[in-house]
């Protein structure tokens, strides 16, 4: 038996390391949810995992129509546009399945919370593992157009060392979904406005986001340009882009500002979030 | 002996009603008075949470759960918390296994915790049995490698061997109770919290489950446990804790607690009018009126001789008429144990009883041990509606004497509830 007193009151203080620490502990917790994720949904179904294709396919064949036949708007020249959407989509879902998931945690999982103890945030980390095992499906599909496109259709293949960034892009957009998540699950305990808002906030934050169109067919001068760049999206998904076909906006210095910007919200999440956790039971 | 839990002034305030609109004016009052570096103004006033409120007309809209919640518990100990609905008790299990915090005070403990307070918390319908097994181990603070050690036991011990690999919303409910507690009995925290999950599955399975807590105990470990089954709470714990409206009321052994509990209950289970505190379910038809034991040995002492039959007369307002109506009476011990029912169908119909008064009486034959015990009293109607049902409604002390100086009890301590006429029969060789 440990000497020491574990102590439960009103306010204890916010321990970053202490929170990590207990993750650490539950890691087979995190596992299991994870597997319970991937399991439970595709129970009693055929196509099973194969139903993760069929709806990025579906969007950018929809994209392809409207943004691309329609609207006319430009793609990269050695990309075909199905698969240039498709490279968006992969990663957009990742951050915005994350994000929406996230943030129902308190509100989803209240009867399991209401019963036993175990790190909440146990729960946040196990969708994010879940949306990573979709994105691999989603990017396969990705990478098998692509290298059709490559192959079979005459595209030019223009890839670059910026592929090296993809983990880095990945943790970030994961980082950005936990905190916003984080967030709005700490503020949707008691006052349930703000799942309103997160419901239609996030499909219109991906028109905020250059995913179904190239950031530079924006025109230098419009307002919308900058704030796109205000968005701490903006600067990964393109970069995303840019590893594949060596086109679009790739900066150093504005992927730094997204970074620092996306920590610091990742940071004021888990300090909210930490805060709530202990009391919400009272007010969910 | 070290203490492993500690409960220091702990308190938890409740708002009243639904959140609204309203939640978010004190929050900004909270607020306020935080930045001004003042206690939180809603903690000055609420008052305790009483089941008859509505009665004394109170206005607050906090209530406080628990209010000002000591006490100390040492390593290897097994406490029993008893309490009436509303007392307290699940609140304060909410802060030992820290679903939620105290407003006010501090709950310190060593060791792993573990509670226990529903079982299969976390259970997927679609999930076969043996993912369950780990996934509600993991919830449960259990490591993988653990459960996977433990898991052949598990199975065997909840008895689903053969459906382990189909998903658990295909088992009865039976099999899912015992599955899940099979798991949770198999947890090995310093410090174990359960709520009254026995009160599961059947005769059988609850003794097993009962087994294995008492293993748990002997083991060492501190165990605290809240039912309102006395039975199991006696054979389990040593030592007892009594609240009461948020508050402990008692801190002792455990038979000692139970009849505090239970005499606490006993607001006025004297002969004359009944209070309303006894009345457990009513249909607003029949209300009994008045109790009276017949042969009270002292005025007002509610006791009786040893072997001396009981002798109850009761008076009925019946406020509609009804053509199938039967009466039963209970003794019950002061330990919560029911001895004795009798109804008046076991000897004849059911009856035909007019709107009006009616008089009851009953005698009850007496073999019950020395000691105190209580009635409860009902009025049902032949398709098992309760109409009138009354909890503890008269105390009787049967005497250590019978009125012809026959002996009750020779020795100090209790021999069972009933004594029955046996012949004995010793064969001298």
């Amino acid at each position: 038996m440990t000497d020491y007193w574990n102590v439960v009151e009103k306010g204890n203080a916010f321990n970053l390391r202490k929170i990590f620490k207990d993750l650490s502990d539950y890691r087979d917790l995190i596992f299991l949810f994870f597997k319970r994720d991937i399991k439970s949904s595709y129970q009693q179904t055929i196509l099973g995992p194969l139903w993760l294709m069929i709806q990025p396919v579906f969007t950018s064949i929809v994209f392809t129509i409207v943004f691309g036949n329609i609207a006319k708007i430009p793609t990269p020249a050695n990309i075909s546009p199905f698969a240039f959407y498709l490279l968006g989509l992969s990663f957009w879902n990742y951050f915005a399945d994350s994000f929406n998931k996230i943030s129902g945690t308190f509100v989803t999982n209240a009867s399991v919370f209401g019963k036993v103890y175990f790190p909440r945030l146990t729960v946040p980390m196990s969708v994010l593992l879940s949306g990573l095992f979709k994105f691999t499906i989603q990017f396969g599909l990705f990478i098998l157009v692509f290298s059709y496109g490559v192959l079979f259709q005459g595209y030019t293949m223009k890839l670059n060392a910026t592929l090296l960034l993809l983990p880095f892009y990945l943790f970030a957009l994961s980082m950005f979904a936990l905190g916003l998540g984080l967030i709005v699950s700490s503020f949707t305990t008691k006052y349930r406005d703000l799942t309103m808002l997160v419901g239609f906030g996030v499909q219109l934050l991906m028109y905020a986001t250059p995913i179904a169109y190239p950031f530079f067919t924006i025109s230098y001068s419009s307002v919308f340009y900058k704030l796109l760049l205000f968005n701490p999206l903006t600067g990964i998904i393109e970069g995303c882009k840019y590893a594949f076909t060596s086109n679009g906006l790739f900066s150093i210095n504005l992927l730094l500002a997204d970074f620092a910007c996306i920590m610091l919200v990742m940071i004021l999440g888990i300090y909210i979030f930490s805060k709530v956790e202990k009391r919400f039971m009272d007010t969910v | 002996m070290s203490v492993v839990i500690k409960a220091e002034h702990i308190s938890k305030q409740y708002k009243l009603g639904a959140v609204g609109i309203s939640n978010l004016k004190d929050d900004v009052q909270r607020l306020l008075a935080k930045l001004r570096g003042k206690e939180d103004p809603f903690l000055q006033i609420g008052d305790l949470n009483s089941r008859d409120q509505a009665q004394t007309g109170s206005s607050s809209q906090f209530v406080w759960a628990l209010k000002d919640i000591n006490f100390e518990i040492n390593q290897g100990e097994v406490v029993g918390i008893i309490g009436k609905n509303g007392a307290g008790k699940s609140t304060l299990l909410k802060i030992l296994s820290r679903v939620t915090e105290p407003t006010k005070g501090k709950l310190k403990y060593k060791g792993r915790l573990a509670s226990l307070l529903e079982v299969g918390t976390g259970f997927h319908p679609d999930l076969s049995g043996r993912d369950n097994v780990f996934l509600n181990g993991a919830i449960l603070g259990m490591k993988k490698q653990e459960i996977a050690k433990k898991f052949d036991e598990i199975v065997e011990f909840s008895g689903v061997a053969k459906y382990i690999d189909t998903p658990v919303k295909r088992y009865s409910s039976g099999m899912y109770v015992r599955l899940a507690f099979a798991v949770a009995a198999h947890l090995d925290p310093d410090i174990l919290i359960i709520d009254e999950v026995l009160a599961v599955g059947d005769i059988e399975f609850q003794e097993k489950c009962l087994g294995k807590m008492k293993d748990v105990a002997g083991q060492g470990r501190t165990v605290l446990f809240v039912s309102h089954n006395m039975a199991s709470i006696k054979s389990l714990c040593r030592r007892g804790i009594v609240m009461q409206k948020g508050t402990i009321t008692y801190d002792g052994t455990i038979s000692d607690s139970i009849s505090h509990y239970l005499s606490g209950l006993n607001t006025g289970s004297n002969s004359g009018k009944i209070e309303n505190v006894h009345r457990t379910i009513n249909t607003g038809k029949v209300f009994f009126k008045k109790i009276v034991l017949e042969n009270d040995e002292f005025k007002n002492g509610n006791s009786i001789y040893f072997n001396n039959n009981i002798k109850i007369s009761c008076t009925i307002e019946f406020l509609e008429s009804f053509d199938n109506v039967l009466f039963d009476a209970r003794v019950i011990s002061a330990d919560g144990i029911e001895i004795l029912n009798s109804m008046t169908i076991y000897d004849g119909d059911f009856v035909k009883i007019k709107h009006g008064f009616t008089e009851l009486s009953i005698e009850i034959e007496n073999k019950l041990q020395p000691g105190k015990y209580f009635i409860n009293l009902g009025a049902h109607l032949s398709d098992g509606l309760t109409l009138d049902y009354l909890e503890h409604v008269l105390e009787i002390n049967v005497l250590n004497v019978g009125k012809d100086n026959q002996k009750g009890l020779i020795y100090d301590f209790k021999l069972g509830y009933y004594r029955p006429n046996t012949k004995w029969q010793i064969n001298k060789s």
